[in-house]
Order: structure tokens, then sequence, then C-alpha cells
């Protein structure tokens, strides 16, 4: 089984309060994995170290078989995409926020501006390129934050809570745009959600956390049950 | 009411008629101004960048020392340098008393406070997730700096003018370090000392009203900057 994470003795503290403790998780490349649990459970905490966004306090991660280090901290952080929940846009047009991240990698402008209309064009966003991006609707710019990560490629994609605050019919793009990567590229994606529908259709597996921990059951514990985690949608 | 009339027709004669000296001395406080305003930018803004996103030990005092350098009193600048310029001072041999170099480098440090502490508020009020947006689309630390200031644009530029309006404006330092002379490191506002001392108002009104003219120039600049780049 050829891993995408490989995570040991995780444990990720803000100002010596423990918010992760991991003891194992192994992700499978190719896999779609839902994270699950309350707010406060450390979803956002885990994806932050998933993204090499933050060093780990103790513990190690593995990224398909590298161990990750203060020193290729940048590399692997290029290899991984990571959507926010609440994405930030740059005050720019739409083509221009797709194409940053392919000129801080020294991308030639032609061929990043090439990239960034072909992968506008994937999420549905054809037409949207000389738009100000700071004058888009939730959905849009969730759309264009997700470009933005696809177009430099990644070997996951990491996704916080992506279809919170969106409509239904914005919510369902998003998710096939996900199915998609994933069949189509055999892409491995990690989604931090609330939303149980979500989790069933997409999910191939299911990390239940809380209070910084994996846990087997959330429902058996009050302190876990999410009271958010639900089937409905707007 | 009429002597104020008077002395502002006469004013508007000397602007209209290109005098030679009214404008020689608009020149020098535009070159002095102008060139510490860009100096200051250029240690300001990335001083408050460093200043913003860092954490370190003493973080707060910084912040006290620099509020309270925003307000240096320009007399106290000019007096500091006086003694560290004249001959009998350190740095005497630089020969910069009572020249435009002189002037600039007074209004530098009276500006870069200002930049500094402008420019840091600018950054600190931007959403956080601009850093972590940054740093996950794989920029180096160069990369999300020059980034930064880019969002910030709109605040900086703000910070900049206000500076620029801070030290165009001085008195004592131009006064202190310049010394004054007709056709060398006369100012605006040292002429309008001098010329309103000696009673010719006209030359001082004509001063003040191009003093005020080029406030409201570059305030309208950056208004329309402003409103451009919102659109």
């Amino acid at each position: 089984m050829n891993l995408a994470y490989e995570i040991r003795d995780l444990r990720f503290s803000y100002d010596n309060s423990t918010a992760l403790f991991i003891e194992e998780l192994l992700i499978p490349s190719g896999r779609i994995v839902a994270l699950v649990g309350p707010n406060g459970s450390g979803k956002t905490t885990l994806l932050h170290n998933l993204a090499f966004l933050v060093v780990p306090q103790t513990g190690t991660i593995k990224f398909f078989g590298e161990l990750q280090t203060h020193r290729n901290l940048l590399d692997l952080r290029r290899k991984v995409g990571l959507l926010l929940q609440v994405p930030y846009l740059f005050h720019e047009t739409v083509l221009a926020n797709v194409m940053w991240g392919l000129r801080v990698r020294g991308i030639p402008r032609n061929r990043s501006r090439e990239i960034a209309r072909a992968t506008l064009e994937q999420v549905g966003l054809s037409g949207f390129e000389k738009r100000f991006a700071r004058s888009l609707s939730g959905g849009e710019s969730q759309r264009v934050a997700l470009a933005r990560a696809l177009a430099l490629e990644p070997e996951v994609l990491l996704l916080d809570e992506p279809t919170n605050h969106l409509d239904k019919e914005s919510a369902e793009r998003i998710e096939e745009i996900v199915i998609e990567l994933n069949r189509g590229y055999d892409k491995t994606v990690v989604i931090a959600t609330h939303d149980a529908q979500t989790v069933q259709k997409l999910a191939h597996q299911v990390i239940n956390l809380c209070d910084g921990r994996m846990v087997n059951d959330l429902s058996s514990s009050s302190s876990c049950a999410d009271p958010d985690y639900n089937n409905s949608r707007k | 009411m009429d002597f104020l009339g008077k002395a502002l027709w006469s004013a508007l004669g000397l602007i209209v008629s290109l005098d030679p000296e009214v404008y020689f001395i608009v020149w020098t406080s535009l070159q002095v101004a102008g060139s510490a305003t860009v100096l200051a930018s250029i240690v300001g803004v990335p001083l408050g960048l460093l200043i913003a996103l860092n954490r370190f030990r003493g973080k707060s005092a910084v912040l006290v020392v620099l509020n309270t350098l925003m307000a240096l009193p320009t007399v106290v600048v000019g007096l500091l340098f006086y003694a560290l310029l004249s001959r009998q001072g350190p740095l005497g041999d630089l020969g910069l008393l009572f020249t435009p170099s002189g002037i600039t480098l007074g209004l530098f440090v009276l500006a870069v406070p200002t930049v500094v502490n402008l420019s840091l508020a600018a950054i600190q009020a931007l959403d956080r997730n601009l850093f972590l947006t940054c740093k996950l689309l794989g920029a180096s630390l160069s990369q999300e700096a020059v980034k930064i200031v880019k969002e910030a644009r709109f605040a900086i530029t703000a910070a900049v003018v206000v500076a620029f309006g801070r030290v165009i404006s001085e008195v004592g330092i131009a006064m202190m370090l310049g010394g004054n002379i007709r056709g060398f490191t006369r100012t605006m506002t040292t002429a309008i000392a001098l010329e309103t001392a000696k009673g010719e108002f006209e030359l001082g009104l004509a001063l003040g009203t191009i003093l005020l003219s080029v406030a409201l120039a570059v305030n309208a600049f950056l208004f329309l900057l402003q409103r451009s780049g919102k659109q």
C-alpha cells in the first residue's frame, strides 16, 4: 500500500496547550479521507500539519516516504494544496490570483497564463479571468481558490470545510470536482467537514477527531458529539 | 480684511508670474521632502513588515518607542543633528550642515517612525489568511513579503503620504540644519517664517498657498489611486 502520509506520535501545541495528539495515522495514496469532529476538535490544526504550514513539537510526518524536517518544509509544502475554510483572494483579477502560485515557482508568465486559464475552465469559471476576485460570490470565490490550488498540480489536496456557507448548487459543484480529481487523476484528498452528506458521498475513509485525538466513535462521548454534523443542506 | 485681500492678490501675482525665487524655494522644499520620504519609505516599510510579522522579546517596548517617536518635536531632531553635523560634532567632516542634504537627513529621521508605525498597523490589520495563503501557495519568505506589501499597498501609500505631509510642513529641522540660506537651503516653511517676520506677507502667503496646493495635490492623487485600485 502506497502511503501519502505516515504520521507517528505527532503532538502539536499552541502556547503550551496541546491541540493535537495523533499516535498513528496512515493515509493511503489515491483515497478520499474525511476528518469529522466538532469545532475545536483539531481538524484545522491537523490539516495545517498535513500542509506543512506548521512543524509539530514532537513526532514525525512522512509524505510519500519523505520525512518532514525544517529543511524540506518549503519543498513539501509545494507538493500539497490546501483550500482554507474562508479563502483569501488577492486584490487582483481572478486570472492573476490563479497565476501567482505558478509565478512564485518560476514558471514563465505565458505558460502560467495557459495553465491558469485551463484550471479555471476545469472548475467552471471560464470567462471569469478578468473579473476582480474580490467582487465574486462565496461559491465563486471558493472555486477560484480551488483553481489556484489545482493549478499547482498538488500530489495531495486538503480541503477545510469547503462546502460550509455555500448553497446546495455550489457545494455540489465542489464535490463533483473532488470526485473528478480523485477518480480521474488518482489524487489523494483529505477533507474536513461537518456535512454528513459530503462524507457519505465522497469519503473512502473517515477519521473522527475529539479534543485533538483520534477516536473510533464520536457519538459515544457527549463532549465530542458534533452538533453541526447534519444531513440537511441549505 | 483689506490688508489680507491685497496680500493674497499679490501672492497670486507671484505664483502666476512664475517668480524664480518662489519656484526655487518650492523646488528645494519638494526636493528635500521628497528625498527624505523616499528614503524613509525604503527603510520604514520593510522595518514595519519585520516588526509586524515577527514575535520577539521587547516588541511591546519597541511599539511604545515608535509611537513616541511619531510625536518627536522637530526642533529636537534639528538640535540633535546640529550637534552631530557641526564642525565639532562626530559627523562634522561630512560637511552636511547648512546644505539640502543635511535637511534631508533630519527630515528622514523625522519621517521614518511615521512610515514604520503606519506600515506596521496596515500589515497587522490584514486578514491572517493572507499569510497562510502565501505560505501554502509555496512562496518563499521574500516572495511572501512582497505580496503582503502589495496587498497593503493602499494603507502603506497613505502612510507615505502622511510622512510626506509631516516633513514638507515642518520648520524646525529646515531652519536649524539648513540655515535658511537664500538660493540654497531656503524652503517654503523657513521662507514663510522669515518673510512674515520681515512683514513681507505677499511672499509668505504665496508660499503658504503653494504649500496647501501641494498637500491638496498629493491627497487628491492618493484618493484617485485608491479609487482606481478598488474598482
